[in-house]
């Protein structure tokens, strides 16, 4: 079962606040899917190895990087930018 | 005396383009006055395009004058708002996206525009298509145009209401779980997921990546042939994307092939009374017309819902990691940290629900979880694979309920989210196995509509789209229209 400790450190690993009185709820639907995720470990499977889903139709191409046609279209979706850089809270601390 | 052009089928409508009866800007006019008139009662869409329909339109029937393109040129769409669409906004119904005007288009969206179809607008759906009633939108719900007071199905609900309001033609869909056939169950169409693979996913915004499958919502069987072998095909920006043979699926309708076709007694038996009687006057239907029926045993549905909700929360946790309030999306105005930036603009970007489905995902791929759940969840969907590929050696079609029922109450499972999870039974499967599968609109549940679903084996979307043909020349479902189609708009 999900503990409102173990809830507070998904919420860490997953970067997401939760306020403390909505924590009861998300536990208990949570709580409610786990529940039913039980129901996996009644499956008998003999070990059956696992494989791609698509493997015969997959294919692979060669990864080359390709520039942005449309770099500035792109800069506008983003909240804030400056000399085609992002812009975030300072990270490292000035001495 | 003709029908209102609402009430007549995609093909119908491009036939009589061609035919000179009406012109694509007559017929957008005609869908845009509609949408304005009668989609407050609904709200199936989040962005109507007017201008650009408009455009789009005139370049149409330039296009028929010349004597190009296909039979859906100069058709209008509404478009699922999880598609990007270049300068259009597109939000997947999320707060996160808000404000996001792609800088490209879905590929999609581009065969689309590329066959000359006319985009009407994007529609609603779930947050991040995950839902089952497109209650979950940050933009507010949509309503079923059979009865406003119930769920038009999810989470491409604004799409199939639209359609089922007469507000569109056509329309696309993803599916992930469910979220074209179910919402195609509740509003009375036609709704097909083609093959994981058939459709690019390019520009599609992803939810679980190796579940999401594009597909479409349409009147007629032949509506959904057409609009699908536009849309199929593969895509160097889509490495998942098949090189399978894309058939001219609408060459594929009228013959009278007869199937061997497997009910599952487990999907039957979880229907009431009333779903039972009618689910086997259907089947009754499809013995006189020469298929064979057989029952058989397909015991699966006691693990695909938890089997689902596992892989897919566990997808979805990673796609939306890229959320962060930097390149795109909310940003919160005040952070002083970077975590701070991550987590608060992600807590404000993202509505309850797909924090729940995050969390449970994350809990899943977390230490101590992520043999007994992930992994586990893994090897059964290799399992159900094989079960149904050994169902497809002495069969052609499974058969069963689409859904257990009409659509529910708006609110119906608001104290309970899990409990809505189960609305997805009879489709979930369908995706983990990477199979095509088909609602058609035959059945009736306290009347209101409820779907038959046909899966099919791997790229035999064909046997699929003969079949509902089949059964559409059988059982004409096209006399039935919403209240809200019925009205005329001066």
């Amino acid at each position: 079962m999900l503990s409102p400790e173990h809830l507070h450190h998904l919420m860490k690993l997953a970067h997401l606040k939760i306020p403390e009185h909505e924590a009861p709820i998300y536990v208990n639907s949570l709580n409610k899917l786990i529940d039913i995720l039980a129901m996996l470990e009644k499956v008998e499977l003999n070990n059956k190895e696992l494989s791609l889903s698509v493997e015969k139709l997959t294919h692979l191409r060669d990864d080359n990087p390709i520039l942005p046609s449309e770099q500035s279209l792109c800069e506008q979706c983003a909240p804030q930018t400056i000399s085609h850089f992002y812009i975030v809270p300072k990270v490292i601390e000035e001495e | 005396m003709s029908q209102p052009w609402h009430l007549r089928s995609a093909a119908d409508l491009g036939r009589a383009l061609r035919r000179r009866e009406v012109t694509s800007v007559e017929l957008t006019k005609y869908f845009l006055n509609r949408i304005d008139a009668l989609d407050p009662k609904i709200h199936s869409y989040l962005v109507v395009t007017k201008d650009l329909a408009i455009s789009q339109a005139q370049r149409a029937d330039a296009m028929i004058q010349a004597g190009e393109g296909t039979l859906l040129t100069g058709v209008p769409f509404a478009h699922k708002d999880l598609f990007c669409t270049k300068g259009v906004r597109t939000t997947a119904g999320s707060r996160m996206l808000a404000n996001f005007i792609p800088p490209y288009d879905a590929t999609v969206t581009q065969k689309m525009y590329d066959a000359g179809m006319v985009l009407l607008g994007k529609t609603n759906m779930d947050e991040f298509a995950m839902g089952s009633a497109t209650n979950h939108s940050y933009f507010g719900p949509t309503s079923n145009p059979f009865d406003l007071n119930r769920v038009p199905g999810g989470s491409s609900g604004g799409s199939a209401a639209a359609l089922a309001a007469g507000l569109a033609p056509i329309s696309t869909g993803s599916d992930t779980g469910g979220s074209i056939r179910q919402p195609a169950s509740y509003c009375h169409l036609v709704g097909i997921k083609p093959t994981y693979g058939r459709i690019s996913r390019y520009g599609m915004i992803a939810f679980a990546s190796s579940l999401d499958q594009a597909g479409v919502f349409a009147h007629t069987t032949e509506d959904a042939a057409l609009l699908l072998s536009i849309l199929c095909g593969v895509d160097e920006k889509d490495s998942t994307s098949s090189y399978e043979e894309v058939p001219d699926f609408s060459k594929s309708l009228e013959s009278n092939q007869l199937y061997r076709i497997a009910v599952p007694s487990s999907f039957f038996a979880a229907l009431d009374s009333e779903g039972q009687a009618e689910f086997r006057r259907v089947l009754t239907t499809l013995e006189q017309m020469g298929h064979t029926v057989s029952w058989i045993d397909l015991p699966i549905q006691d693990y695909v819902i938890p089997t689902y909700y596992t892989i897919a929360p566990a997808e979805a946790s990673s796609n939306l990691a890229r959320y962060d309030g930097v390149r795109y999306g909310h940003r919160h105005e005040n952070a002083h940290t970077l975590e701070e930036l991550y987590s608060l603009s992600r807590t404000e970007g993202f509505g309850e629900e797909v924090k729940r489905r995050i969390l449970m995902g994350t809990y899943v791929l977390s230490a101590g979880y992520y043999d007994a759940y992930y992994q586990k969840a893994l090897l059964i969907r290799q399992h159900l694979k094989q079960v149904f590929a050994k169902t497809f050696e002495s069969f052609d079609i499974i058969a069963t309920p689409t859904t257990l029922s009409a659509a529910f109450l708006h609110n119906a499972h608001d104290t309970d989210p899990v409990a809505m999870y189960y609305s997805d039974l009879c489709t979930v499967s369908v995706n983990l196995a990477d199979l095509p599968g088909i609602s058609i609109p035959v059945m009736q549940h306290q009347g209101l509509p409820f779907g038959l679903q046909l899966i099919g084996r791997p790229f035999d979307e064909a046997t699929l789209l003969n079949c509902s043909a089949q059964i559409e020349r059988a059982l004409p479902w096209h006399s039935t229209h919403s209240p809200i189609a019925m009205q005329e708009v001066v």
